[in-house]
């Protein structure tokens, strides 16, 4: 019962953060680029890497912020909402770059995030 | 305020809903190809895309159900970490189908989505 819990509030917070964000950037809608979740999403992707590069995370602390957190902040169906919409109205290529790019600098995040925390998790063990 | 409350209750219970798949899915599945996070992540692409064709994109409904909801049950993150671990494993192939394949179902997902629920695609 209580991992349901830890999920549901990370999740729920993690929701919350991602508002914030998009509303932040309200003000530069009139950019094509759907800049927020970009964002949102490439910010998550460094938190994820630097979660998974510590090893010791307890089973209830990966539910709240692994699962929870950066599963509640992070967002694949706005993005492909907002790919769509770019097809729709007939900018193919920027959402070819909104996706490729995505894709690639969150890999790219969760690589350094790991690198950092994993490096550090080493040299105590050492 | 209360639109907070409403993003809240439903990124949880998106993310709780997405937790349930995660461990279900293991039960059927015992192959490498992460189809949890998929799963989710194609059903809830599916799902913004009715959303959408259903209710304005502003207001508690939009709120809860795609801010909310959507949002909580669809991760780009996990995807990111599941794809970098293939990568970093050298299951390069496995890694780029993935990352590839993702993206185009989730697309064709919204696209499903929007049209069957009636949605006009000039004004998405």
């Amino acid at each position: 019962m209580n991992r349901i819990v830890f999920v549901f509030l990370g999740g729920g917070i993690g929701s919350i953060c991602r508002h914030f964000i998009s509303l932040a950037f309200t003000n530069l809608s009139y950019i094509k680029f759907p800049i927020a979740t970009f964002i949102t999403n490439v910010v998550g992707c460094f938190i994820i890497g630097l979660l998974v590069g510590k090893l010791n995370l307890s089973n209830k602390l990966n539910l709240l912020l692994v699962t929870g957190f950066c599963g509640g902040f992070t967002t694949f169906s706005t993005f492909s909402k907002e790919s769509l919409t770019l097809i729709v109205h007939n900018e193919v290529f920027l959402a070819l770059f909104y996706m490729a790019t995505s894709v690639a600098i969150g890999i790219l995040l969760v690589r350094a995030g790991y690198a950092i925390t994993s490096k550090k998790q080493q040299s105590i063990q050492k | 305020m209360k639109e907070f409350l409403f993003i809240l209750v439903g990124g949880g219970l998106g993310s709780i809903l997405r937790y349930f798949i995660g461990e279900l899915i293991p039960y059927y599945y015992k192959g490498k190809f992460p189809l949890g996070t998929f799963t989710a992540d194609v059903l809830g692409c599916l799902a913004i895309g009715i959303f959408s064709a259903l209710m304005q994109p502003t207001g508690l409904y939009d709120a809860f159900f795609v801010t909310g909801f959507c949002g909580g049950f669809t991760t780009f993150s996990s995807f990111s970490k599941e794809s970098f671990l293939f990568f970093h494993t050298k299951e390069n192939t496995l890694a780029l189908v993935y990352a590839i394949s993702t993206p185009i179902f989730g697309l064709i997902a919204v696209l499903i989505g929007y049209t069957l629920a009636g949605g006009n695609l000039a004004i998405l």
